[in-house]
């Protein structure tokens, strides 16, 4: 049994099957392996393997998804943006987050960075103006062993237009 | 001081807008023609040997390339000094491998690893270093694996002493000097005791990656994660008498902890003989916890004197150092970690100190920073609070007078000592402390800073230093062509910002803008030779070696200039782009007419290591204890140290706070590998129950940095610190959580919430 699957990831339609037979999608595939092995999609990295790290994080309408343990097939119909689609494809202009992480440096082996500002970018898109904690409690499920924090707190903030003081 | 173009100024990484974009290329983001993945087959059991083994099903299986065990694996040996080969019949550690496969696959190598069929015959295993050395302990080698180095010989589950660190020297592994017995004799307080810091996980967001594939019988091309290219080409081709290239693209994370990955190396080139085609191996997160090298595992009991003024007259003492199944450099971690002691007591006139390497049923111990040292400072030093608390003398006050300073001598790893006649940090000691406002939060041994209700405040205080800083030899070449600066130093990118400094050292002395420098990627191909990042080397190796390799291609450059305009080179000089005469700027020349289209000049640089240039850093902690539940948390660090010359101000900040994670100052308290000694097998192998540190657990952080310009290789005067960041860390958070909890003693690191509370009697 195969059936069709549509995914929409950063603007573009792709179409797929489900199914056991060569080039199909098994049931079993997670988002991650069909964006970094079939789409060549790298930017989202593979680290924990169990949701716990944030290290391939993308977004899912808009939210922070884990896709290490997002399966492909349950995808269908979702707006799906990987780190490669935060700028804009046409001028090649960069993510205001994106632009924020490079003048503060917020980044050291760079690994668990794209994870990151995806989730710095769903923060905002659920929180215009989060406060200092709010920033650091959304970003606790994004392991960084570099120890950056301190930097993307100060990138996270500049972003902020009128952002609350503690 | 000078003022300079782009040294000590911020500037943007070349990489980082690859980094933001998702672009930056990782060992496992390259697609690699024809390749077959690879799979492993661990051992169950922590010590066990192979009765039979059946791999015809796996074999047989469509998509299977190839299958090696310890029957078809080559005769390798890897490990200081060789010992561990590639395969086995005798298993030494739960998850030591049994079969490896290569497949088109990841599904099909999982599939044709569930088809192999193995009998097993369980041994009796052994974990603690002091069980494996008693007599009739189980033997995790056996005298018929003939494992020697310059006369030392295995025997009773510890590996010989020496490494090829020392060149013709024998074996560091001891301090014995002056007379223990005399030193006790006059000290005013004499304290012994065994304190432990247990293993821990260095480990990197990315796991450990190798790919590798056979070009002719000689030539081996392989692609690492790791931050030391040379050190997976250079030992791994002398054992295997092939020629090995390396490439590292981009390295997420490293710590010290991927940096020969000596085992893994040797077991996937065997793979891709034996298999007879390219092979890539990217651990699982769950095999990188679970199998992969980490930090040694060690107990030090000793006994300390020292006189009431605070002097330090004897150390005596036995450093068991753990190094589980296998040693990747351990003898070298011990000979670091015995001069990195050294230099923190140096002025200790009585040394009897011995250092054995135990195996056992554990994974394997790799290399990890504060390489020794950390280990070893983190349980001695611990032991010395007992004696400090007696005269009621603060840590750093201690430290200021019993500290290397210039001119001291210190003892490195080829065991003879060495000296600087300038660089000193007791300026260091009383800036930091005042910044961190140690005197007022300081109320003596074993009373809290302070008290909230049931929280518990409490500070600490350790050093470390380490004689790596300009070790080792670095070679750099730089290409002018037409307006860009080449260059080709053998630096990984794997988060520490030295390849940003390198880009920067070249355009400084250029003088060009930091857009027309081109690091070469890192590559054994085309880069010339260097011992790799370790030891925070780089600093000055590299910088210096890239320094000089620029100065010579300058030099060059004004030459063939100044023949073009019909003067000499030294009334030259070079900016933008552009040679001008220095009394003339009237008269120029742009480069491209200097090196146009289709022509090189290029210039050689290199440093040659020495020991004499010793970097320090020191941390000072305030940890916060919860006296209901146990728990302890570090709410203010500082570190301070003397870098010689800020290189790049962001780039050294985060080294700095880097020291808290990887293994660092949070194993005082937070990282803990436990051990089901039923099994065998640790069960915090995954990242929901192996602790990191999160976001919204941070700590207060501040630096405190001088600049007094040492005369090291590096053209500017700088001095690296970044593998020593956190290396005194935990020595100060397990003090700061004894003084919080008003003195009860933790002798066993981390100083977890069970164990808090079990000193306070609480459990």
């Amino acid at each position: 049994m195969s059936r069709d699957l549509t995914l929409k990831i950063n603007g573009q339609t792709y179409e797929f099957t489900i199914g056991r037979r060569l080039g199909q999608i098994p049931e079993s595939e997670t988002l991650l392996e069909t964006l970094r092995e079939r789409i060549g999609l790298t930017g989202s990295k593979m680290s924990c393997g169990q949701g716990a790290c944030g290290c391939c994080a993308v977004l899912m309408d808009g939210k922070a998804v884990a896709s290490c343990i997002t399966l492909t097939a349950e995808c269908e119909g979702k707006e799906i943006i990987t780190i490669e689609g935060l700028g804009d494809p046409v001028t090649g202009e960069l993510d205001p987050i994106q632009e924020a992480f490079l003048e503060h440096n917020a980044f050291q082996c760079g690994f668990c960075t794209p994870g990151i500002i995806i989730a710095v970018k769903s923060l905002l898109n659920g929180n215009p103006n989060p406060s200092e904690d709010e920033i650091k409690e959304a970003l606790s499920g994004n392991y960084c062993r570099c120890i950056s924090h301190y930097q993307v707190i100060e990138a996270v903030k500049s972003v902020l237009k009128g952002g609350k003081t503690e | 001081m000078t003022e300079y173009r782009h040294i000590g100024k911020v500037r943007r990484r070349q990489d980082g807008r690859a980094i933001v974009t998702g672009k930056a290329v990782y060992c496992d983001d390259i697609k690699f023609k024809n390749a077959y993945v690879a799979k492993v087959l661990h051992s169950p059991y922590p010590h066990a040997e192979i009765v039979s083994i059946d791999t015809s099903a796996a074999e047989a299986l469509s998509g299977v390339k190839g299958v090696m065990t310890y029957k078809n694996a080559p005769a390798w040996k890897t490990g200081v000094p060789a010992h561990r080969p590639v395969m086995d019949q005798h298993l030494r550690f739960t998850g030591d491998p049994v079969a490896a496969v290569a497949a088109v696959s990841a599904q099909i190598a999982e599939e044709a690893l569930e088809l192999i069929k193995v009998e097993y015959k369980v041994l009796t295993p052994v974990f603690d270093v002091e069980d494996a050395i008693k007599p009739g302990a189980p033997e995790v080698y056996r005298k018929e694996d003939n494992i020697e180095s310059k006369g030392f010989h295995y025997e009773n589950n510890c590996l010989p002493p020496g490494s090829w660190f020392e060149g013709n020297d024998p074996p560091f592994y001891k301090i014995q000097e002056g007379d223990v017995a005399k030193g006790f004799a006059e000290s005013d307080v004499v304290v012994e005791g065994k304190v432990s810091y247990t293993w821990t996980f260095p480990g990197a967001p990315e796991s450990p990656f190798i790919a590798a594939g056979w070009d002719d019988e000689t030539h081996v091309s392989v692609w690492a994660s790791s931050q030391g290219p040379n050190m997976v080409a250079r030992p791994l081709a002398a054992t295997i008498g092939a020629h090995i290239n390396v490439t590292t693209p981009n390295v997420g994370g490293s710590y010290g902890n991927k940096d020969a990955l000596g085992y893994t190396a040797m077991l996937i080139v065997a793979l891709a003989k034996t298999a007879g085609c390219t092979v890539k191996y990217a651990m699982t997160k769950e095999e990188h916890l679970l199998v992969y090298e980490r930090r040694l595992n060690n107990k030090f009991m000793g006994k300390i004197g020292i006189t009431k003024d605070g002097m330090m007259r004897a150390l005596q003492g036995d450093w068991l150092v753990g190094t589980g199944a296998g040693s990747e450099l351990t003898q070298g971690q011990v000979a670091e970690g015995l001069g990195e002691l050294h230099l923190a007591l140096n002025k200790t006139p009585n040394w009897d100190i011995t250092a054995k390497v135990v195996v056992s049923n554990m994974i394997p111990v790799g290399i990890a920073r504060g390489f020794g040292g950390q280990e070893l400072k983190a349980c001695a030093l611990h032991l010395l609070n007992r004696a400090l608390k007696q005269i009621d003398m603060d840590p750093v006050t201690f430290f200021k007078k019993n500290f290397c300073q210039a001119g001291d001598q210190y003892y490195w790893r080829t065991g003879h000592k060495y000296s600087n006649p300038v660089i000193n940090y007791d300026k260091c000691f009383d800036v930091a402390a005042e910044k961190f406002g140690w005197h007022e939060k300081w109320k003596g041994w074993g009373v809290p800073t302070r008290m909230e209700g049931s929280k518990a405040y409490g500070v600490g205080f350790s050093i470390h230093s380490s004689g790596d800083p300009q070790s080792d030899e670095t070679f750099a070449y730089v290409r002018l062509e037409n307006d860009q600066v080449m260059v080709h130093c053998v630096v990984s990118q794997f988060g520490n910002g030295q390849r940003l400094a390198l880009a920067k050292t070249a355009a400084e002395i250029l003088n060009v803008p930091l857009e027309n420098v081109t690091l070469n990627e890192s590559d054994t191909r085309t880069d010339p030779a260097d011992f790799g990042a370790a030891g925070s080397r780089e600093t000055i190796t590299a910088g210096g070696a890239v320094g000089r390799a620029a100065m010579a291609a300058k030099e060059k450059l004004l030459e063939e200039a100044a023949a073009k305009l019909g003067c000499k080179a030294k009334e030259l000089d070079t900016k933008d782009l552009v040679v001008f005469k220095k009394d003339d700027p009237s008269v120029s020349l742009p480069w491209m007419a200097i090196c146009p289209m289709y022509y090189s000049i290029t210039g050689q640089g290199m440093v040659e290591g020495d020991f004499n240039h010793n970097n320090c850093v020191m941390n000072f902690v305030e940890v916060e204890v919860d006296l209901e539940t146990g728990l302890a948390k570090i709410v203010n660090a500082l570190s301070g140290s003397d870098v010689g010359q800020i290189i790049s101000p962001i780039e050294l900040k985060m080294q700095f706070e880097g020291g808290l994670g990887s293994a660092g100052m949070d194993t005082g308290q937070l990282e803990e590998f436990v051990l089901d000694t039923n099994i065998g097998r640790i069960v915090t192998h995954n990242l929901i129950d192996y602790k990191w540190r999160p976001f919204n657990e941070l700590p207060n952080f501040e630096t405190s940095v001088l600049e007094s310009r040492f005369p090291t290789a590096n053209p500017f005067g700088a001095i690296g610190i970044g593998e020593i960041t956190g290396a005194a860390g935990p020595a100060a958070v397990l003090m700061a959580i004894e003084n919080a909890i008003g003195g009860a003693e933790i002798n066993e690191y981390p100083a977890t919430p069970d164990k808090i509370l079990k000193v306070l009697g609480k459990a």
